[in-house]
C-alpha cells in the first residue's frame, strides 16, 4: 500500500485533509454568526434564508458546481473581486476548492449550531445579563459552552463532508496536482486508466477515514447524552 | 433619594402590566397574587429584561429606565433570582457563584465570598456540578450567585416553588437570615400566603397587572383572596358599634380564622364559631362554613393550612373579622 501510494503520490491525500481543515476553520468563522442569528431572530424571511442554508443538501454536486463555476470565473462577480487583490484566478486554484467546499458543505456546519444555540435558549442568557456579562461576555461564556456539543458535531460532519466531495471539485477545481486533485478525483482518475491498485488503497483510506470520523461523532453525542443532566 | 419607585407599563398580548409602586429602599418587599397577576413580569421589568416595557425604574438615586433612558441589564445592579434558578450547567457550584462577583465593576464594593457561602450554607457544594443539586440547594446557589455580584436591589421570583412543603425549611431560614443581615432591598413574589406573612415587612398586593393594595402583611394579606364572591350578610349588632336593626355585608375573604383567641387587633370583630361546613375552593383554598352562635359566616381559608392545624367539621374556632360593608 505504501509503495502504492509512492507510485500515485501522498498529495491527493494531503490536500484532501488540508482542504477539509482550511474549510472547516472558515465555516465556523462564517457559520457561528449565521447559526446564531437564525436561532435567535424573530424574523419571519428567515425561513427563506435556512431554505437557501439547506440547498447543498438537495441539489445535485453539478448545479452547485456549475453556478460557482460561472461566479469565481473571471467574469464572476467573486472572480472579478478576487482579481483586484490577486492575479491568480479563483477557479481551478485552492482558495476556489476552499469557496466551493465552504458553499457544499454550509448546512453541515450551520444546522447542528443552530440546533443547539436553539436549545441553550433565552433562559441562561438573561441569567448571564442580570450577573453584569454583557452581550459578548454571554456569548463567549454561557452559550458557545452549553452549545460546545453542537460545535463538535458541525466541525466534524463539515471535515468529513469535505472529505468526500466530488462534483464541485470537478467543476470548478479540475484536477491540478498539489493544486486541486483531491483524493477524490485522484480515485476517479486511477479507475479511468484501469490502476485499480491505486483506487483500491486510496478507497480504503478515505473509507476508513470516513468511518473514524462518524464513530468520533456517534461516541460523542452517545457520551454527551449521558453526561447531560 | 432612599426610595425605590417603579412605575412600569408592557403589554404581551392580552396581558397588560400596569404597575405605579414606590417602596422604601430596605427590607423586605413581598409582592403578593394569584398566578398570571405579573410578578414574574414585574420583576422582568426591574431587572430590564422585558425591553418593550415604557415607564420608570428609579432605585434610590440610580434611574434604571425612564422616558429617556434604557440601561441594559447587564449594566443594572438587580440581582435577580429566577424561579427555575437558570445556573450554568457547564460551570460548577464554585463557578456559578463567581460568575458575578468577576463582573463587579471596579468602582463598586466587592461581597465576601465566604461570608455569602457560610450564609447560606453552600460550603459543602461549592465542588458540586449544578445538575446534582437538590431544588433546595440550587435555589440558595441561585441566591448566593446573585448576592455576590453586588446588587442594590434583590429580586426573588417564588424561591419556594421550586421545593415542594417539606423542603422550605431548606430555604426559608436562609432567606430570613438574609433578610436580617443584608442592607439590600429585597423583592420577594409569592403566591403563598404563609411565606409572605412570614418574611415581609410590607406587602403589595398585585392581581391582573395591577397593584391593588400595599401595607403591613396583616392587613393586606385579609383582604387578599381572588375570590369576592362569597360572603353573608349579617345583624349589624354582632360587630361592637353596629346599630341594632341594620345589616353588613362580610366578604368570606375578609374573615380569617384563628384558633386561638387572638390578642388586641384592628379586627372588626372576633367571634367564637363551630365549623358547619368545609367546601373546595379554587387555588387550594378552601370555603369554611362557620356557625358563631346562630350567624352564619363564611371564612375562605388555604386548604392546606386547614391539613396542617387539623380543622375541619366541628372544629370551634375564632372567627375574625377584618372588614364588611353595610348592606
Amino acid at each position: 500500500m505504501i509503495e502504492t501510494f509512492a507510485a500515485g503520490g501522498w498529495s491527493p491525500l494531503v490536500l484532501t485533509l488540508k482542504l477539509a481543515a482550511v474549510t472547516v476553520v472558515c465555516l465556523l468563522a462564517l457559520g457561528t454568526p449565521l447559526a446564531w442569528w437564525l436561532a435567535r431572530t424573530r424574523w419571519r424571511g428567515r425561513v427563506a434564508i435556512e431554505a437557501a442554508v439547506a440547498l447543498p443538501l438537495v441539489l445535485p454536486p453539478t448545479v452547485i458546481g456549475f453556478y460557482l463555476l460561472i461566479l469565481l470565473g473571471p467574469n464572476g462577480a467573486v472572480g472579478r473581486a478576487f482579481a483586484l487583490v490577486s492575479d491568480q484566478g479563483l477557479t481551478f486554484s485552492f482558495a476556489g476548492l476552499v469557496i466551493a467546499s465552504v458553499v457544499y458543505s454550509l448546512p453541515f456546519v450551520v444546522q447542528p449550531i443552530q440546533n443547539a444555540f436553539e436549545s441553550v435558549g433565552r433562559a441562561p442568557l438573561e441569567a448571564a445579563a442580570v450577573l453584569r456579562a454583557g452581550p459578548w461576555d454571554r456569548f463567549v461564556s454561557v452559550a458557545v459552552p452549553l452549545a460546545l456539543r453542537g460545535f463538535v458535531t458541525a466541525a466534524v460532519m463539515g471535515f468529513a463532508h469535505t472529505l468526500g466531495e466530488f462534483g464541485v471539485v470537478l467543476m470548478v477545481g479540475g484536477n491540478i496536482p498539489g493544486e486541486t486533485r483531491v483524493i477524490s478525483i485522484a480515485i476517479y482518475d486511477h479507475v479511468e486508466t484501469l490502476d485499480y491498485g491505486y483506487a483500491h488503497a486510496m478507497a480504503a483510506v478515505l473509507v476508513a477515514l470516513s468511518f473514524a470520523i462518524l464513530v468520533l461523532v456517534y461516541g460523542i453525542n452517545r457520551r454527551w447524552a449521558r453526561a447531560a443532566p | 433619594m432612599t426610595d425605590i419607585a417603579i412605575r412600569v407599563a408592557l403589554a404581551k398580548g392580552s396581558f397588560h402590566l400596569d404597575v405605579d409602586l414606590t417602596v422604601p429602599a430596605s427590607g423586605l418587599t413581598a409582592v403578593f397574587g394569584p398566578s398570571g397577576a405579573g410578578k414574574t413580569t414585574l420583576l422582568r421589568c426591574i431587572a430590564g429584561l422585558e425591553s418593550a416595557a415604557r415607564g420608570l425604574v428609579r432605585i434610590g438615586a440610580a434611574i434604571w429606565q425612564d422616558a429617556s433612558t434604557f440601561v441594559p441589564p447587564h449594566r443594572r445592579a438587580a440581582g435577580l433570582v429566577f424561579q427555575d434558578t437558570r445556573l450554568f450547567a457547564h460551570l460548577s457550584v464554585a463557578a456559578n457563584l463567581d460568575y458575578g462577583r468577576r463582573r463587579i465593576p471596579a468602582d463598586r464594593p466587592v461581597p465576601g465570598r465566604d461570608d455569602v457561602i457560610d450564609l447560606l450554607g453552600l460550603g459543602a457544594l461549592l465542588e458540586r456540578r449544578t445538575s446534582g443539586l437538590s431544588g433546595g440547594e440550587a435555589q440558595r446557589v441561585a441566591i448566593g450567585r446573585a448576592l455576590l455580584a453586588s446588587p442594590d436591589f434583590l429580586l426573588l421570583d417564588e424561591p419556594l416553588a421550586a421545593v415542594d412543603a417539606a423542603r422550605k425549611g431548606e430555604i426559608l431560614p436562609f432567606v430570613e437570615r438574609l433578610h436580617r443581615s443584608a442592607a439590600i432591598p429585597m423583592l420577594l413574589v409569592s403566591h403563598d400566603v404563609e411565606d409572605v406573612a412570614r418574611l415581609a415587612d410590607r406587602v403589595v398586593l398585585l392581581d391582573a397587572g395591577r397593584v391593588r393594595g400595599q401595607g403591613a402583611p396583616t392587613a393586606m394579606l385579609a383582604t387578599s383572596a381572588p375570590d369576592a364572591a362569597w360572603a353573608v350578610t349579617l345583624p349589624a349588632s354582632v360587630v361592637p358599634g353596629g346599630r341594632t336593626g341594620t345589616s353588613l355585608r362580610v366578604a368570606a375573604r375578609d374573615v380569617a380564622v384563628f384558633l386561638d383567641p387572638p390578642g388586641p387587633s384592628s379586627a372588626l370583630a372576633v367571634l367564637p364559631a363551630a365549623v358547619r361546613a368545609v367546601d373546595g375552593a379554587a387555588e387550594g383554598q378552601a370555603l369554611l362554613t362557620l356557625d358563631a352562635n346562630g350567624v352564619r359566616l363564611l371564612a375562605l381559608v388555604r386548604q392546606d393550612v386547614l391539613e396542617r392545624h387539623g380543622l375541619g367539621l366541628g372544629s370551634i374556632v375564632h372567627a375574625v373579622i377584618h372588614h364588611a360593608t353595610p348592606a
